[in-house]
């Protein structure tokens, strides 16, 4: 028995011990988006610049948003110099928090006013809409009507026939905080409220709403455009709204990627490269023709795809103007209200 | 010639203190918030305690479903002649290897089942290995004399009310077990209220204040559970210790129980056991993989065929570092479970107790409080290389983890009889060596699987796979990333591949349990 | 009387509220043999295990050879420093070893290892007329072979007092009348104390020394 113990040890020793040291790198990223496209794009700024890249990503399964956690959690001694966000609440809470530094430049002020920060401390791009995606075969089955916009979602004539992510988390929490920050938090916690009692569903994800429309258990969702994207390539046959919303709420919601340099970054040069390269018309137009089918914001970007399989903002859809710093604010505060009613 | 090595403190002390050490390093000021009685005051709140109670009792319930299936399944499989029983054997612990999650997703597709009853139901499938695995060991000790008894006074009736009494220590703790990993799953209870019926559970309010402020406040959101977690293995110790009873008679194991014309039943039930278990949910998740719309181009076939290649290509380097460092983390509770497991069976009564469950708080708390105390104590400047290196995650991991490998030991050094140990005592073998020859090499089976276990946690762990920069690049966050991002086909897939490949451990420790028999 | 080989005084012991073995004294001296009678369960294990050191007592106190091994119930001198042997009523044989590596691993322990140590085993084996059994793990030992290789195990390391745990219990009176031999060869080459407990009192008779009885109220008469 000892005589094979011995070699298994060894062998274990052999394989491990080499891998105790922390990796060589020039440039620490925390990305919280799909490894599937992050990672590509990480390696190819690795070939284009020669650097090393230590890569961290995240999920956003269990709610705990891991690396905004983390970054806060490191405050004192940062280990990431970038972190490359899926949405934008986040990063401005970050900012808010003094975890992030200005990092503006050239690249960076070619995207769009409304998705940067007025002191460079964050950019946003490649941005995904809030939409409405529906089963055209089972609305017709059921005799269901889509709702013409946001609000009515919740009034019985559609409610028993749609369904949303709680807004705990992710772009849909985003999404109410803005709303709320527009309409005013009474009303949307009234909307909400409302909701439950004329049965709107709702589930713990814009990927789980989404596939729930898929398995015809109800005719529409509101969700985000790469999960409506995922789901058309997944052979269902699905079709997308952009609603259009009310007097008040005019043009749809996008949300964008952002990027922002942490504060105390032991790597600036690199992280500024990094940026500077994600915000860049390549890297934009790579994400566009992804499965996510992620919208670009710089207008330098040139994209030969018909409206119907990429609808641009401004060209075939209003955007929806949000101040975003106050709807960061709002989040704060309506995320705990928001919990109060769904953690029960 | 005395030697200080003859004395277990050094060597037990020194254990303790590594073992303290990965408890109160990250996990300090959560204990400091129980202290303070903060884990009762936020209970006032009553949508707080309406949580915490709904959780409570779905864990219980959780339970007691995983104890009603796991110990028929354990004596079925264990101490029964059915059929195919050693490859039922072999396939129970599978289950412990899925992500809950995925056994959720399983049942779910299949049944359509959802809400608060499918998820107390998965839970209790997902962790009936639990009760099962420790009545299993229990069963394997049960003396000859006493079972042969049995069978001749009261036929098959009292034989297994017998091998029931046997376990039944095991399956206190086996039960309790399954209780602590139930209450503080999140993911289950949160997918099965996306789908049906919404309801909160208590882990989905500590994730949310760990998110939101402070680690103080998601210790303090943190502290009720743990609390309630440590009672309820010092319970389950307390059972086990006045309700157990210690095997005596020959050293002669008993042979398994023969069924005679109720062979196929029996063979049925067993089987059907085992398919609430895994292989039900398995063959949806089989399933799951080629499955798509109807305008997805190409068959189920290659569909499926690519998932796995995809998986395959991607997730290969992530698989090989997440065993690696699983290996390493096992490797260490190889060291250090064996000093624990003799320290604490010596220690009698509220003492030993005590100390196994203090031993076993950074399995009760939850992963992300832990992970965010190892950000907390080991980001230091200088520290930078042992922060983002592989060092400090092996030390986190085995740490988390450490605990099931003392349990399962001590519960085996628990049978060897005290003339051995006193034998080398008297004879004045050094510690480290009494250790090894009269508790290890004879139960180097249960020490393999104990480290294996270890092995298996550390690759299905997510928090802490999000939180170290080590273990980031792992498994579990690609597996968990896809399955956000809605990549089902991959997700499938890598979740097989996972399963399989952590089966390879399992496998290893049946051969070398083979290859011990075939030593003595 | 300061040569005694055992010297125990005043012993009290007890698990809880029952007191197992009061005011217990006991001298012996170089080759005297004692065989302790008693009921299970009336201490007489207990009284063992005090004496070679595996247990603290309430009170008492103990010298071996005239070293102090036990002050005020608490022992002084650690079980392996007392220069005794206990063979144990299940034997207590570590379940991986084989015979010779049982023996060499007592002797390893008092600094004689390599073919110094073999020899001595071979030769302690040879004795007890078990020299075939040399390499042999205990799963494949007949009982009165892993009797006989417990009692191999205490002797090869030559104790000045052997303790004896119902060592012949189980077996039929001719393998008992055998083990019994078997001792009193072993034992006609060393002058070593013996101290046999057992609940039966034709055993005790066959030690050929004195009899004491271990009574209910854990008193030695």
């Amino acid at each position: 028995m000892r005589a094979t113990l011995a070699p298994l040890l060894l062998a274990l020793a052999a394989w491990t011990i080499p891998a105790c040291g922390g990796p060589e790198h020039d440039l620490v990223v925390y990305a919280s988006h799909d490894q599937e496209h992050s990672e590509p794009i990480i390696q190819m700024f690795e070939e284009l610049t020669g650097l090393t890249v230590h890569a961290q990503y995240d999920v956003e399964q269990n709610k705990t948003v891991g690396l905004v956690n983390r970054i806060r959690a490191e405050a004192g001694n940062p280990y990431a110099d970038v972190f490359w966000n899926n949405e934008i609440a986040h990063t401005i809470r970050l900012k808010e928090a003094g975890l992030t530094q200005p990092a503006e430049s050239e690249a960076t002020r070619t995207m769009p006013e409304e998705f940067r920060d007025s002191e460079g401390h964050w950019v946003g791009f490649a941005a995904r809409a809030r939409v409405i995606m529906y089963s055209p075969e089972l609305l017709a089955a059921r005799g269901a009507k889509l709702p013409p916009n946001i609000l009515d979602m919740s009034a019985s004539a559609y409610a028993g026939h749609g369904g949303l992510a709680r807004p705990l988390t992710g772009t849909t929490l985003t999404h109410f905080a803005v709303l709320s920050q527009k309409l005013g938090r009474e009303r949307v916690l009234q909307w909400l409220h409302n909701s439950r009692e004329t049965d709107l569903s709702y589930t713990n994800g814009n990927a789980t709403v989404m596939r729930r429309v898929c398995q015809n258990d109800f005719p529409w969702c509101l969700t985000d455009t790469d999960d409506a994207a995922a789901a058309v390539a997944n052979g269902y046959p699905m079709q997308v709204v952009y609603p259009n919303q009310t007097e008040n709420l005019r043009g749809t919601l996008l949300i964008p990627n952002t990027v922002c340099m942490i504060s105390g970054a032991k790597n600036p040069e690199a992280a500024q490269q990094f940026i500077d390269f994600l915000v860049s018309p390549e890297v934009e137009e790579y994400l566009a023709k992804s499965r996510s089918k992620q919208i670009p914001l710089n207008p330098k970007v040139t994209l030969n795809l018909p409206p119907e399989d990429l609808p641009l903002p401004y060209r075939d859809y209003e955007v929806l103007a949000v101040d975003w710093e106050a709807t960061a604010a709002e989040l704060d505060v309506v995320q705990d209200e928001f919990q109060k009613l769904f953690i029960q | 010639m005395p030697s200080p090595l003859r004395h277990p403190a050094a060597l037990q002390g020194l254990a303790v203190l590594i073992a303290l050490g990965l408890v109160i390093g990250p996990l300090g000021p959560l204990l400091w918030a129980v202290l303070r009685g903060d884990a009762i005051t936020q209970l006032s709140e009553p949508r707080v305690a309406l949580v915490f109670w709904r959780s409570v009792w779905m864990a219980a319930l959780s339970a007691g479903l995983a104890v009603a299936v796991g110990l028929p399944l354990a004596i079925l499989a264990y101490r029964t002649r059915i059929w195919g029983a050693e490859l039922l054997a072999m396939l129970m612990p599978l289950t412990l290897l899925l992500p809950p999650l995925l056994m959720a997703q399983g049942w779910n597709g299949l049944t359509g089942w959802d809400g608060l009853w499918a998820s107390v139901f998965v839970l209790g499938m997902c962790y009936a290995p639990l009760p099962a695995l420790l009545a299993s060991r229990a069963l394997r000790t049960q003396s000859a004399a006493a079972h042969e008894t049995a069978l001749m006074l009261g036929g098959r009736k009292l034989a297994l009310r017998e091998m029931v009494r046997t376990a039944r220590p095991a399956v206190i703790l086996g039960a309790s077990l399954a209780f602590l990993f139930a209450i503080t799953d999140f993911a289950v209870p949160d997918y099965m209220a996306a789908l049906g019926e919404t309801f909160g559970v208590y882990p989905g309010h500590v994730y949310t204040h760990f998110r939101d402020d402070d680690y103080w406040s998601g210790a303090r959101a943190a502290a009720p559970l743990v609390l309630l977690c440590g009672l309820v293995l010092y319970l389950g110790l307390w059972a086990r210790d006045h309700w157990g009873a210690e095997e005596v008679g020959s050293e002669r194991q008993a042979q398994s129980m023969d069924w005679g014309r109720q062979t196929a039943l029996t063979s049925l039930i067993g089987w059907s056991l085992l398919s609430l278990t895994l292989l039900a949910p398995l063959v949806r998740i089989v399933y799951e993989l080629g499955v798509a719309g109807p305008e997805a181009p190409g068959t189920w076939s290659t569909r499926a065929s690519e998932s796995v290649q995809a998986a395959l290509d991607r997730g290969r380097e992530d698989i090989g570092r997440s065993f690696r460092n699983g290996a390493m983390a096992g490797g260490l509770a190889l060291l250090l479970a064996p000093a624990l497991a003799h320290l604490l069976v010596r220690t009698k009564g509220w003492c030993g107790r005590s100390i196994m469950t203090l031993t076993a708080l950074p399995l009760l708390a939850p992963g992300v409080g832990y992970g965010m105390g190892a950000i907390s104590f080991a980001n230091r400047p200088g520290w930078s290389n042992f922060y983002q290196g592989t060092g400090l995650v092996v030390l986190v991991f085995a740490g988390r983890f450490l605990p099931i490998a003392v349990f399962l030991l001590a519960e085996r050094f628990r049978s060897v009889p005290r003339s051995r140990d006193d034998a080398a005592v008297l004879h004045g073998l050094s510690y480290p060596r009494r250790l090894i020859q009269v508790f290890v090499a004879p139960q180097a089976s249960a020490w393999l699987l104990a480290a294996t276990l270890v092995v298996v946690f550390a690759v299905r762990e997510l928090d802490l796979a999000i939180l170290l920069p080590g273990a980031n690049q792992s498994a579990a966050v690609r597996y968990f990333n896809a399955l956000h991002f809605a990549r089902d086909g991959f997700v499938a897939a890598f979740g097989l591949l996972i399963a399989i490949l952590l089966f390879l451990p399992v496998m290893a420790y049946a051969a070398w349990t083979s290859l011990c028999r075939r030593d003595d | 009387m300061t040569n005694l080989a055992l010297d125990l005084r005043e012993l009290h012991c007890s698990f809880g509220d029952r007191q197992v073995l009061h005011n217990v004294a006991l001298q012996l001296e170089a080759g005297d043999r004692v065989a302790i009678t008693g009921r299970s369960g009336h201490g007489k294990t207990t009284l063992l295990r005090v004496l070679a050191g595996l247990q603290d007592a309430d009170q008492g106190e103990l010298k071996l050879h005239g070293r102090i091994a036990m002050q005020g119930g608490q022992s002084t001198l650690a079980a392996w420093e007392r220069s005794l042997q206990l063979v144990f009523q299940d034997l207590g044989l570590w379940p991986t070893r084989t015979v010779a590596q049982h023996l060499m691993d007592a002797l390893a322990a008092q600094g004689i290892r390599g073919a110094k140590a073999k020899q001595r085993s071979a030769e302690t084996l040879k004795a007890l007329s078990i020299a075939e059994l040399f390499d042999r793990k205990p799963s494949r030992l007949s009982g009165g072979e892993a009797r006989r290789v417990a009692l191999a195990r205490a002797l090869v390391s030559r104790p000045q007092l052997l303790l004896l745990d119902e060592p012949f219990a189980s077996l039929d009176a001719e393998s008992r009348a055998d083990g019994f031999a078997l001792l009193e060869q072993v034992l006609a080459e060393s002058n070593a104390a013996v101290v046999l407990v057992t609940h039966d009192h034709e055993e005790a008779k066959q030690l050929n020394g004195r009899i004491l009885q271990l009574n209910e109220e854990g008193q030695l008469r």
